[in-house]
């Protein structure tokens, strides 16, 4: 039975550490010895995490009190870095940005509150419940980081859809939607930070601002076209080697990689984001009990949301967001906390046939 | 548990959710293929534009060396401020404020000159040129305080001997934005020097050299990271001049204070000795730059420092007459013997043609006619002569047309005949015309090579010799590309007979008792010369003595002689600009530099 769980997933474990290998070779390049070293210690961690969820069986300590208190000290330290105006909190030696960890915690938080609903849709009462368990930490990041906000947002509205929205609530939400957008929309255009504002510009009129503000959008494009097919070669990536991309090691790290890899390397590294997420919805699809189909889907969605809303910015699809890719880029909160997912995620597939 | 049609309504929205990511992915897929296939040549094309700069390398100029050897014009090191605003970026005040200091500037003026020259360079800023010995060592002794201050030695043009050569060999200087429209399909770039004038001009294909190129990887901050190509520059060629520098340069002390040229020519070569056209300004201003108030001066100077007087045309005077003199021999209009009376003055019709002499020469005879130059005599050989035909021996001796010599901006003279009076004027030609163009007056202008080409044929025994000043041009190594030879245009139109009829006309012109260049006469060598007195203004009959006349209403006074007179070795043309009287101002320059050639002597 193990073995045939194995020749069934090997290509999940094998696509996981791929993207590990790119993640390593990507910083090697655009970072340097410092941020490789750091990198692959991250991974270090971020595997004994993986392997932490992956071993211990999910149904036993995923409880509802237990995430629920996690959940909510996340939230007081979220509404502290709220307060404060932060995106990370300092320790010495490397900092943490709490906000990352919010994806895992709110996917396993809904997971366990939908796991019991046994109808075909969402009662109204646990749709609104939801969507405050949502709404608390997205307000708290928004106040600092509006992209990991939009993200976390994004990941919950995920898992609702999953749970099921009937036609009359969809209805009711898509014309609550216009109302809210018109009243609060224009002063909530005001209220967005300078940058943010541009970016959209940026995005929907290139002409017009393109000189001033989409510096970073520009230069992405170049590096990405420039790579051609078969890409400038490692570390030499005219646009990474000479500093014309900014943030190249954390936002815009695909772009390095698209640089020197070409088409072929930007195409496999989407083909394995593409296999983790067809073996998520797999384990989905295929899970026996309720929360592990909701946690694989969870993960998977996190994992989607983030690769396209960066990739989207990469290459001009969408304004640009400051979010990290997740394993190409550099940052061991965001490693951490999609490999605790992605964890979670293969013991769900490992314990589909397991009925205890 | 959960229903079964849960189960199942489930499943359908992760199949839905797999389709959803498909489609995205698919999106993205597309896009990556767009950009990185399809629009690859352009993204390659923008980041090759955006990090490989070419960087021109200076070719090193072609030398120029006088007939011994001596450097005439060269390429010495100029220190050049550069300023780096990568490194500047943090202290840029501070930076400047001690830059004011060392520089004796105001610091306001120095950080706006800053500002706009770094708007328009990419990376490092060229901030002063030629800064000198004192300061380049203050500067480097404070190196420590000056980050992104740089001093380079950049090669500069050099003229060691400075005025004296300046019409030679001309000068160089940037070339400017209106000369770039036409020459940059040559390959001159903004920060280039051309050729302005002079040799400098007429070589400038050989003396520039190709320039070599440097391919450059900057990075986002302008900062060179490596060297990508580089294609080293090939140097311009030497010019080897025949040219003597000591005699140049003595030849041009000895008009000091006047507005003139002397030209000397090796008459059996054809080989330029010297040409000095003085007054004329150090070429080094050139690279320095003027001031507004030095170029204003240099612009206004009534002795017109920038204009090369060997090479304009101006009216001959007498030292025209032995062309005419050729002209009516050779037509046989007069004999050698035949002696002619000089009242004064000439009579044509009701017109008084006066002799320079007020009272008249009396009775003379050809070669007394050359030596006191008798306006007389050659006013009866002007009715005598039809001018076509004096038009066309003048021609054929060299006149009315280029030297050959090749040096720009030389004017070619004027010889007049019916058909010019007739597009000119549209009137007919006069006879009492042909009178004034016999003494070498009127609508005639020739310029000084020219007729020291004239006499050098003279006394060689009639080869027209074509003037050179170039004799070698070789590559740095050594390596011979041209060597110019002797080359005759031609023959005087004139038998040997008549040549040594007027041959000893000059020298009694400067050996005789009454001849008008005595000043030129040396002891022991046998001097032939010629003088002449250009009129600049007809002569009002009430004319006062020449010291109250206005400078630029003065006579122009030539003087053109050869030594030894029956073996020339060299010929020596004299204009003094408004001199007066050509035996007055301009032989006994002739003589000295006679006397510097034979006997070595410095006056």
């Amino acid at each position: 039975m193990r073995l045939q769980t194995w020749l069934g997933e090997w290509p999940f474990f094998l696509a996981l550490a791929a993207l590990m290998g790119c993640g390593l070779l990507n910083q090697l390049s655009a970072g340097g010895g410092g941020y490789f070293w750091r990198q692959a210690l991250f991974f270090g961690l971020g595997i004994s995490a993986f392997l932490l969820f992956y071993l211990l069986d999910y149904r036993r300590i995923l409880t509802f009190q237990r995430v629920f208190c996690v959940y909510l000290l996340l939230v007081l330290l979220l509404g502290y870095m709220a307060l404060a105006g932060k995106r990370w909190l300092y320790f010495g030696l490397f900092s943490v940005q709490p906000s990352e960890f919010a994806k895992p915690v709110l996917v396993v938080l809904l997971a366990l509150l939908f796991c019991h609903h046994r109808e075909a849709y969402l009662r109204f009462s646990l749709f609104v419940w939801a969507n405050l368990l949502v709404a608390i930490p997205v307000i708290f990041i928004a106040v600092s980081d509006l992209d990991q906000a939009f993200l976390v947002f994004l990941v919950g509205e995920s898992l609702i859809f999953l749970a099921g929205l009937s036609r009359r609530l969809l209805l009711g939400l898509i014309l609550a939607g216009l109302a809210i957008s018109f009243v609060i929309g224009p002063p909530l255009w005001r209220q967005l930070k300078p940058y943010q504002r541009a970016r959209i510009m940026a995005f929907l009129k290139p002409g017009k601002t393109q000189k001033r503000w989409s510096y970073q959008t520009r230069q992405a494009l170049i590096a990405v076209g420039s790579g051609g097919l078969l890409g400038q070669g490692f570390r030499q990536g005219l646009s990474s080697r000479l500093h014309y991309l900014p943030a190249k090691h954390t936002d815009l790290a695909f772009a390095v990689w698209a640089e020197e890899w070409g088409f072929v390397g930007s195409g496999a590294v989407l083909l394995l984001y593409g296999l983790i997420i067809f073996y998520g919805l797999r384990a989905g699809y295929l899970a026996r009990d309720c929360l592990g189909r909701f946690l694989a889907f969870g993960a998977v969605a996190a994992l989607f949301w983030q690769v396209f809303i960066n990739l989207g910015g990469v290459l001009r699809i969408l304004p640009t967001a400051s979010l990290p890719l997740p394993f190409l880029s550099y940052g061991g909160s965001s490693i951490l906390s999609n490999m605790i997912m992605l964890g979670i995620m293969a013991s769900v597939m490992r314990r589909r046939f397991s009925f205890l | 548990m959960i229903s079964p049609e849960t189960e199942e309504l489930h499943q359908k929205r992760l199949i839905l959710a797999g389709y959803l990511v498909f489609f995205f992915f698919g999106v993205i897929l597309i896009k990556l293929f767009y950009l990185q296939v399809l629009k690859h040549e352009y993204f390659w094309k923008l980041a090759r534009q955006r990090t490989f700069v070419r960087v021109a390398i200076p070719a090193p100029r072609g030398r120029i060396f006088d007939r011994r050897g001596v450097l005439l014009a060269g390429d010495r090191p100029s220190f050049n401020l550069y300023l780096d605003p990568f490194y500047l970026k943090e202290r840029e005040d501070q930076v400047l404020r001690m830059l004011a200091q060392i520089l004796g500037e105001d610091f306001s003026q120095i950080k706006t000159e800053y500002i706009l020259k770094k708007r328009k360079a990419y990376g490092e800023v060229l901030f002063r040129r030629g800064l000198d010995w004192e300061t380049v060592a203050r500067l480097e002794a404070r190196r420590y305080y000056l980050p992104g201050v740089r001093v380079e030695a950049r090669p500069e043009r050099y003229y060691p001997f400075g005025a004296s050569f300046f019409h030679l060999v001309g000068y160089v200087s940037a070339v400017s934005r209106k000369d770039l429209k036409t020459l940059r399909e040559k390959g001159y770039g903004p920060e280039d020097f051309l050729g302005r004038r002079g040799l400098e001009r007429a070589y400038e294909d050989q003396l520039r050299g190709i320039k070599g190129e440097k391919e450059l990887e900057k990075d986002a901050f302008g900062r060179t990271v490596k060297i990508v190509k580089e294609v080293p520059p090939r140097p311009g060629k030497d010019l080897f001049l025949t040219v003597d520098s000591a005699l140049q340069r003595e030849a041009y002390r000895f008009l000091e204070n006047r507005a003139g040229a002397i030209v000397v020519m090796d008459p059996r070569q054809g080989a330029l000795l010297a040409l000095v056209s003085a007054p004329a300004p150090d070429p080094f201003h050139y690279i320095k730059g003027f001031s507004p108030a030095a170029w204003r001066a240099l612009n206004n100077d009534p002795f017109r420092p920038l204009l090369n007087k060997a090479l304009l045309s101006y009216h001959p005077g007498s030292t025209f007459k032995p062309v005419t003199l050729l002209a009516a021999l050779e037509a046989g209009l007069i004999s050698p013997e035949e002696e002619i009376y000089c009242p004064g003055f000439y009579r044509l019709g009701r017109r008084l043609f006066r002799c320079w002499r007020k009272w008249g020469h009396g009775k003379v005879s050809l070669i007394q006619a050359l030596a006191q130059s008798c306006d007389t005599y050659f006013y009866v050989l002007g009715e005598k002569l039809d001018i076509d035909y004096l038009a066309r021996f003048a021609r054929q001796c060299g006149f009315g047309r280029p030297s050959g010599l090749g040096l720009p901006g030389e004017k070619p003279g004027l010889i007049p005949d019916r058909d010019w009076k007739r597009r000119v004027y549209g009137e007919r030609w006069q006879k009492g015309e042909n009178l004034v163009v016999a003494i070498g007056q009127g609508p005639l202008e020739v310029n000084l090579v020219q007729l020291v080409k004239f006499y050098a044929a003279l006394g060689n025994g009639g080869h027209l010799m074509k003037p050179f000043v170039v004799s070698e041009i070789s590559d740095p190594s050594g390596k011979k590309i041209k060597v110019f030879t002797p080359e005759e245009e031609g023959r005087l139109p004139a038998s040997e007979e008549n040549l040594r009829w007027v041959l000893k006309g000059l020298i009694e012109a400067v050996n005789g008792k009454h001849g008008t260049g005595k000043a030129a006469r040396m002891k022991e060598i046998l001097v032939a010369g010629k003088t002449g007195t250009a009129q600049v203004v007809k002569k009002d009959k009430d004319q006062k003595e020449d010291r109250e006349i206005p400078y630029e209403k003065r006579d122009h006074a030539w003087f053109v002689a050869f030594a030894p007179a029956e073996a020339p070795e060299i010929v020596v043309g004299v204009l003094v600009e408004h001199g007066g009287h050509g035996g007055e101002a301009a032989a006994p320059l002739a003589a000295k530099v006679l006397r510097l050639y034979f006997r070595g002597e410095r006056p």
